[in-house]
């Protein structure tokens, strides 16, 4: 029997015995004595010592190597305690309810315990952002539900994909934007789905709308719609701003372009501001004529219109070569 | 939606048994074992059954450690405490009452006793727990109000404090909750004022407000008063009590389900008037109607899954209805209804002649006119944002 040959047989109620057989005897491994193998667990720190709860004899056996068993239930011990080999979680089990210890097996409890409303279908969260969530959910989302602190808060946090949130202002009816960038966009629902769960203010109306574009260009729109937004918010808005139709001549004084020719277009009435173009010309807001300037890239053809510019779009230009103020010399006055 | 249970790692008995054997025989003391022979199976089958019923009792443990997974409604109570929720226990059933030819003016003191009928001859005894009074509405004199079932009506009973604790602990389970009366004489001078329940979500609680907190245990109910500090930013919450205190406290302990369906409503003896108030009459042509039909709405003991739906739906609404998801929380934590299917909330917003602004709520069986609709009605008010109107009755 495997048992007697790990055990050996013997007078156990007696002092000594002769066991019959040492199974693995021979084998050179098995020399290794229980101490080394409890100073082997000591640095493994093993929380369980088999050789302190098996009966004395047994324990003399086993350091006597005329036993394989109590190594042998060491070793089962050894996969019991080891989480990683036998999953069995044997640390401080109210160490599971600590955020920080979030595994995959306990996540989704995590969230239906604390935040059920973003357990939609399309979102699948990381332990990472279910831990980033829960550290936010009760002081900057939940108890600043209704503001746009609290909207960007969560959706930067569980949406990746999202770089910003916008609100677009109403009398009770608002828009959100989602501001995505790369290709990771998910369907509009799950959006929708998380907010209503959760924001949105019941008697209230509102949208989603997704503004969604890939690389540089997004940052400029972003810029150019956080410029507006504060415009709007806090100065003059888009519709205060003088948007006239100009030609590209038009962003300096009239009399500086007198060395540039000019084309046709004009209707030779006064511009509004009493200026006289170059060569005699004289402009018209409603049909200014457009130059022909030596810096001008941007696939402007001679003698057209340039149509609405809207004014804020210089705010912006940037001072690169590419600016058509660039080579421009002050004509004497 | 429900997660599945937690299951730390496999609770198959055979996947538990190769592991073993698998990890053993990586041991070269072990390498050259045949663990299908007899001896060495029977070990690795005992030890596996040893594995197996540590694992299960694992993950019945990590289980009940969430309030999604529990099963145990002492677990879901612990669960419950920790996001600022008080698991009610048993619940009345409660009818509301429409009291005519009773007299000119008058009114019915609080915790006056009613007898409901059923038609198969069954009675029960229903109170009042707040005072009701005579006023003339379009021409008839009448008062409307809403009465709960018991067993037992304990009313003004002197619990004794603790100083130490900040607490005061009633020996009764099956208290309905929703009933329950808290006042306190602060210094035993004589002068007991009411204090009004509070939840941990509560923002901005003072030293000088007059609120308990209520903490269900296994035998009873912790009344929780101030002079705690919260460790979190160390201001003391509310005010404390001392050894001179004097606490009492009135509350009904229902039947439960075996409540519901009483529709015959009459005063046992003259009730009662509220100090400065006359008495009412009693005659032939007094009559006490109900207005919403039959008592209904008992509960026996919480519905497990309304508990853990709300539970945490309530921690998210901080005590501020702002979604339709924090107005079902509130009003359920309140005891207005007892699942979300008893709701309906409908936004202005969704209407078909949109009326932005508005939100209408109806709770199923209840009409506006009852006291249960309007004091729901003033509670979600309370907790709505500026600009926002709260309507009973949802748009047909």
């Amino acid at each position: 029997m495997f048992f007697s040959s790990l055990t050996g047989k013997g007078n156990k109620t007696g002092n000594a015995y002769t066991p019959t057989k040492i199974i693995g005897g021979e084998h050179p491994i098995v020399s290794t004595s229980i101490l080394d193998l409890l100073e082997a667990d000591l640095k493994k720190d093993t929380p369980f010592k088999v050789i302190n709860h098996v009966p004395s004899w047994l324990a003399t056996d086993s350091k006597d190597n005329n036993t394989l068993l109590v190594k042998f239930l060491q070793y089962y011990y050894d996969w019991l305690y080891s989480s990683k080999d036998s999953g069995l979680y044997v640390d401080d089990y109210i160490d599971l309810m600590d955020i920080d210890n979030i595994t995959e097996e306990t996540k989704d409890a995590f969230v239906s315990s604390f935040i059920p409303d973003i357990d939609v279908d399309g979102l699948d969260l990381t332990v990472e952002q279910v831990k980033d969530v829960l550290r936010a959910v009760k002081t900057n989302i939940f108890q600043k539900k209704g503001t746009q602190e609290a909207l960007a808060t969560l959706f930067t946090k569980i949406f990746p994909e999202i770089q910003s949130v916008g609100v677009e202002r109403g009398n009770l009816e608002f828009t959100i934007q989602l501001r995505i960038v790369n290709d990771s966009i998910r369907n509009y629902d799950v959006y929708e789905t998380v907010y209503k769960n959760l924001f949105h203010p019941v008697g209230m109306r509102s949208n989603i709308q997704i503004i969604h574009s890939f690389g540089s260009e997004e940052s400029r729109r972003t810029e150019d719609t956080i410029i507006q937004r504060e415009l709007s918010e806090s100065g003059p808005t888009t519709t205060n701003f003088d948007s006239p139709r100009i030609g590209n001549y038009f962003v300096y004084n009239m009399n500086d372009a007198e060395s540039l020719p000019a084309y046709s277009g004009e209707s030779g009435s006064t511009h509004g501001r009493g200026e006289t173009g170059a060569s005699g010309n004289t402009a018209n807001v409603s049909n200014l004529a457009t130059y022909k300037h030596p810096n001008w890239i941007y696939g402007v053809s001679d003698g057209t219109i340039l149509g609405d510019i809207n004014i804020q779009g210089l705010m912006s230009q940037p001072l690169s070569a590419n600016n058509p103020n660039l080579g421009i010399t002050q004509a004497a006055s | 939606m429900a997660i599945p249970n937690i299951k730390l790692t496999s609770l198959e008995y055979d996947d538990i048994y190769k592991q073993i054997v698998s990890y053993i025989s990586t041991k070269s003391e072990f390498t050259d074992y045949n663990f299908e022979g007899s001896a060495l199976s029977t070990i690795v089958d005992l030890l596996a059954y040893n594995t197996f019923y540590q694992i299960v009792f694992q993950n019945i443990l990590v289980n009940e450690m969430f309030i999604d997974s529990s099963q145990k409604l002492e677990s879901i109570i612990s669960h419950a405490k920790l996001q600022g929720y008080t698991v009610p226990s048993r619940q009345s059933s409660f009818s509301t009452l429409r009291l005519r030819g009773a007299g000119d003016n008058g009114a019915v003191a609080p915790y006056s006793r009613i007898q409901g009928s059923r038609a198969n001859g069954d009675v029960k005894l229903f109170y009042t727990i707040d005072p009701a009074y005579l006023e003339s509405i379009d021409g008839v004199i009448e008062a409307t109000f809403t009465v709960y079932e018991a067993k037992n009506a304990i009313i003004k009973q002197l619990i004794p404090p603790n100083s130490t604790k900040q607490s005061a602990f009633i020996t009764q389970v099956n208290l309905d909750i929703k009933t329950l009366k808290v006042e306190v004489d602060l210094e035993g001078s004589g002068v007991f004022v009411e204090y009004r329940l509070a939840t941990s979500v509560e923002p901005n609680i003072t030293t000088s407000d007059n609120v308990f907190f209520l903490e269900r245990k296994l035998d009873g109910y912790d009344v929780m008063f101030g002079g705690l500090t919260d460790p979190l930013t160390g201001r003391i919450i509310a005010s404390a009590i001392n050894d001179n205190t004097k606490i009492r406290v009135s509350y009904l302990i229902p039947s439960g389900i075996a409540g519901d369906g009483y529709s015959s409503f009459s005063f046992v003896g003259t009730p009662t008037a509220p100090t400065g108030y006359d008495q009412i009459s009693i005659s032939k042509s007094t009559s006490l109607v109900a207005t919403t039909g039959v008592s209904k709405n008992g509960k026996n003991q919480p519905n497990l899954d309304a508990l853990k739906f709300f539970v945490p739906r309530y921690f998210s609404s901080q005590d501020r209805a702002i979604t339709k998801s924090d107005m079902q929380s509130i009003l359920v934590g309140a005891g207005y209804a007892s699942a979300s299917e008893d709701i309906v909330i409908v936004g202005g917003e969704e209407l078909s002649i949109p009326t932005l602004g508005t939100v209408y709520f109806e709770i199923v069986g209840v009409a506006a006119t009852e006291q249960t609709a309007i004091s729901a009605t003033k509670l979600l008010q309370q907790k709505a944002s500026l600009g926002i109107s709260i309507t009973y009755g949802v748009p047909i």
